[in-house]
């Protein structure tokens, strides 16, 4: 069953991923968007590690695996584009966003909660720790991914029309989380169904949302 | 006898060194870091020996979790010096790459052939040298021609770096584990299905570059 979820995972970010490699590569487009979709390669190869090994092994193994990388450096890239070349442009540093900033810190608080759930439903061992250091990356993202869909618009609308990617990243990251939840209170198997449907949905309407609203940046 | 891969690592890199004197700049820098690459992989396989140890002799763990990790974070540092010192282009940043993961996997190589000499065969040259020896040039060039968007903002540079490095060990990664499962010959495939597209785009970009 497993392994079935996380090949249709890896399918549907490839998917995502090649899609992004044919309208944003192409030609000249912005580093921003470019990052996005190195992310969603990441995610893909992460999935595709988990799902080998998991056809070789028959398990995942508890503790460090490589796919854990893929979740880490996809949240990476996203925390890079957002922080590195969006919250410049959105957030000079006044005092009118500091409520905004404030806020923001509610999306990392609840990553933080729900590794703290997990910590005190399995206790801290090896797996315990790595989904935290996962959580960590996915807190870091969510903190700006959250920013950038309740901040003030500066001026063409520049934030309000990639907001709903911000959403969908902010869904995709309860998402892997909710993976976790699901395994460590081992509910039962359609909730799991549920969420790699959901994720799939996600990483398939990633860059085309993405893709909607960076035209709007040139029209 | 003394220690194989010090011996393998001093005739070839003896050899390419004394080539660079007579050589033009653009050349040196990428025998050098051919030279460089070579040298990460001498480095890296006395750091394995030693985490092979740490994880109780699990070959399997240790090429899947362990070793795409060090081989990766170890082929970055050449790269990592050219972009902050001397020039984050891309088209300095890919050729160099490239010679850093070739150096990497021609000592390996070596190496391999000189502990399983009775066993090796024309075979066995073509799937190393059309699967690891890309894989190597493959992860490198990924991390380098990342950089070469990243570098140009600070805010960028660290945490894309490691995103990119991540990408880099699991595709390594994917490799290992499939050159030791039953589907070796799709991880023997890998490398090439991944190559041939990466080398279309950069060539169909180029000449439309030149076009304008």
């Amino acid at each position: 069953m497993y392994l079935y979820l996380s090949l249709a995972l890896t399918v549907c970010a490839g998917i995502g991923f090649a899609y992004g490699l044919y309208r944003f590569f192409q030609d000249e487009s912005a580093l921003y968007v470019r990052m996005i979709i190195f992310g969603v390669g990441c995610a893909m190869l992460g999935r595709l590690f988990e799902t080998l090994l998991f056809l070789v092994n028959g398990e995942l193994g508890s503790g460090f695996n490589v796919g854990m990388l893929g979740i880490i450096g996809s949240f990476l890239f996203f925390f890079s584009a957002n922080y590195g070349q969006m919250d410049s442009i959105v957030d000079d540093g006044s005092v009118k966003y500091r409520k905004t900033r404030i806020i923001s810190f509610a999306a990392p608080l609840v990553v933080v909660a729900i590794w703290c759930v997990i910590a005190a439903t399995r206790g801290i061992d090896e797996s315990t720790v790595w989904v935290g250091v996962e959580m960590l990356f996915v807190a870091l993202a969510s903190y700006y991914h959250l920013k950038h869909l309740i901040i003030d618009d500066v001026s063409f609308g520049l934030i309000r029309s990639i907001r709903s990617y911000n959403l969908l990243s902010l869904v995709y990251a309860l998402l892997c989380m909710s993976e976790v939840l699901v395994e460590c209170f081992n509910l039962p198997t359609v909730c799991i169904v549920i969420v790699y449907i959901l994720e799939c949905i996600v990483l398939l309407v990633f860059v085309p949302v993405l893709e909607r609203g960076v035209k709007k940046w040139t029209t | 006898m003394d220690n194989l891969s010090y011996i393998s690592f001093i005739a070839i890199t003896v050899s390419l060194a004394l080539m660079l004197p007579l050589m033009e700049k653009k050349l040196r820098r990428l025998v050098l870091f051919m030279i460089s690459g070579i040298f990460s992989c001498l480095f890296v396989s006395e750091l394995n020996n030693i985490l092979l140890g740490v994880f109780h002799n699990d070959i399997f763990f240790v090429t899947t979790t362990v070793t795409p990790i060090t081989e990766e974070i170890v082929k970055m540092l050449p790269i990592l010096f050219v972009a902050i010192m001397v020039s984050d282009e891309r088209s300095t940043l890919i050729p160099i790459s490239y010679a850093v993961g070739v150096g990497f996997a021609l000592l390996e190589n070596v190496v391999i052939l000189t502990q399983n000499v009775e066993n090796v065969t024309i075979l066995w040259a073509l799937v190393r040298g059309f699967g690891s020896g890309l894989v190597h040039g493959i992860c490198t060039v990924m991390v380098g021609w990342g950089i070469s968007y990243i570098k140009k903002r600070r805010k960028f540079f660290y945490c894309g770096t490691f995103a990119l490095l991540s990408a880099a060990v699991i595709y390594h990664a994917i490799y290992n584990l499939l050159v030791q499962s039953q589907y070796q010959y799709v991880g023997i495939l890998l490398p090439t299905i991944t190559y041939i597209p990466v080398v279309l785009f950069l060539r169909k970009k180029k000449i439309k570059a030149n076009r304008v």
